[in-house]
């Protein structure tokens, strides 16, 4: 089979019309993360990404923007116009208010729970992954914070902790790898449920050769760019 | 056919990075912008598949939600973030058609497994509105009637090409040499536009 022929399968592979047995051979190279089959699938993902480009030209309604905007609402603060808007109009508008607080209100509640559903369906293929391995942590006193923590060189970092104390207002839990050389990595910021358990999955590739632990921090709201809290059940990452 | 016209000011590397990591960051603000960029683009796209406005409406939300949720395994320093967007978009509105036509299919891929993030690293940033997409676009005049229409068929409604062949009335070989003919045409066009 010579190169061009290859070029053919992931593109249809990335298209969908790839038909057995190939899919097969397809799938088992990109799960070996053979690096050919890597750059294939990235060159048919740009063609297929381009042909996107020939759809005609359509405008959305205004109200999307304002439908997509709401999926970060919980972490946007409130306009100040838009207080005085509601104070001018509140008596005309109250019914209209009502019903969009419903609305946005469902939204919201719609938006979370798909956060929540996605959240939970990565980690679950995560640790369905073969090459997925468990790391000891250091805290095992009781009602001491303890995480377990999960690391796949090509899928991520996956946090389970439980007795994590609560927040408060304004403030996250941050985790970080930190490397052997040079400062911690974000690897994104989460809470703790109600009753102190968290599940927290960063996506990605991670360098495990450089990697020396995998620790938590307390932060601002929004994260930081380096620990400004000391770091906390810090799990060594041991062969 | 008319080509979907270059709506968005040049984004060089930097600018994509930069927009990656603030996301990385929760930034409502960088979402804002996301959408700004690749929404229209994002939209048109969904709603020449699915060609509902209301379902197109409710699908790029629903892309933008899954951007924003997998952004954490994003590569902000080598990913290309247009390209991804429209990989989203163009797998819900797949999925769109798939659910409502029953057509899913045994052999249909399952194409939620082509957009993981990880994937889109080492692409051209400014892919969707750089030299690249006008070659491409430019190849696409060139192709045939029939080649032309098996590219839409597969990409714009998710056909196999044992359903293009009951769709064109055609053995299946014939589509199969279409479909290969036609890929060839656009990867040779890719290729002289950009040598890799």
């Amino acid at each position: 089979m010579n190169p061009g022929d290859h070029n053919d399968l992931y593109e249809l592979y990335v298209l969908g019309l790839l038909e057995e047995p190939e899919r097969s051979r397809i799938e088992e190279d990109l799960r070996r993360n053979d690096p050919a089959a890597q750059a294939r699938l990235r060159r048919a993902l740009e063609t297929n990404a381009i042909l996107g480009t020939l759809a005609h030209d359509a405008a959305p309604s205004k109200q999307l923007r304002r439908r997509v905007l709401s999926i970060a609402e919980p972490e946007r603060s409130r306009l100040p116009w838009n207080l005085t808007w509601i104070g001018l109009s509140a008596c005309l508008l109250a019914g209209l208010i009502y019903t969009g607080t419903q609305r946005q209100s469902l939204q919201a509640e719609l938006s979370a729970a798909q956060t929540q559903l996605e959240s939970r369906n990565a980690a679950l293929e995560f640790l369905r992954r073969p090459d997925t391995r468990l790391l000891k942590t250091g805290g095992q006193e009781p009602a001491q914070p303890v995480a377990k923590v999960f690391v796949n060189s090509g899928q991520g970092v996956l946090l389970v902790a439980s007795n994590l104390p609560q927040l408060q207002a304004g403030r996250t839990y941050e985790m970080w790898v930190v490397p052997k050389a040079g400062g911690p990595r974000p690897m994104g910021l989460f809470k703790p449920a109600a009753d102190g358990t968290a599940f927290h999955l960063h996506p990605g590739a991670v360098n495990l050769d450089e990697a020396a632990a995998v620790a938590l921090s307390v932060e601002p709201e929004g994260g930081s760019p380096a620990p400004t809290t000391t770091p906390f059940l810090i799990t060594p990452v041991a062969e | 056919m008319l080509f979907f016209p270059l709506l968005f000011a040049s984004l060089d590397a930097e600018g994509e990075r930069e927009l990656a990591t603030r996301l990385q960051r929760r930034d409502p603000q960088a979402l804002a912008e996301l959408y700004d960029k690749y929404g229209r683009i994002a939209f048109a796209l969904i709603l020449r598949i699915v060609r509902d406005q209301g379902i197109a409406e409710d699908l790029t939300q629903e892309t933008f939600l899954r951007v924003w949720n997998r952004m954490a395994g994003f590569d902000a320093e080598r990913g290309a973030l247009g390209a991804w967007v429209l990989t989203v978009a163009r797998n819900r509105a797949i999925d769109y058609l798939r659910s409502v036509d029953g057509r899913t299919r045994q052999n249909a891929i399952e194409l939620s497994a082509t957009e993981t993030p990880a994937v889109f690293v080492d692409l051209e940033a400014n892919l969707i509105n750089g030299d690249r997409a006008r070659q491409l676009k430019s190849a696409f005049e060139k192709l045939n009637e029939k080649q032309r229409m098996v590219i839409e068929l597969a990409y714009f409604e998710g056909l196999s090409q044992t359903e293009m062949a009951e769709r064109m009335k055609q053995p299946l070989g014939t589509v199969k040499t279409w479909v290969r003919t036609a890929l060839q045409i656009l990867r040779s066009e890719l290729e002289q536009a950009v040598p890799v």
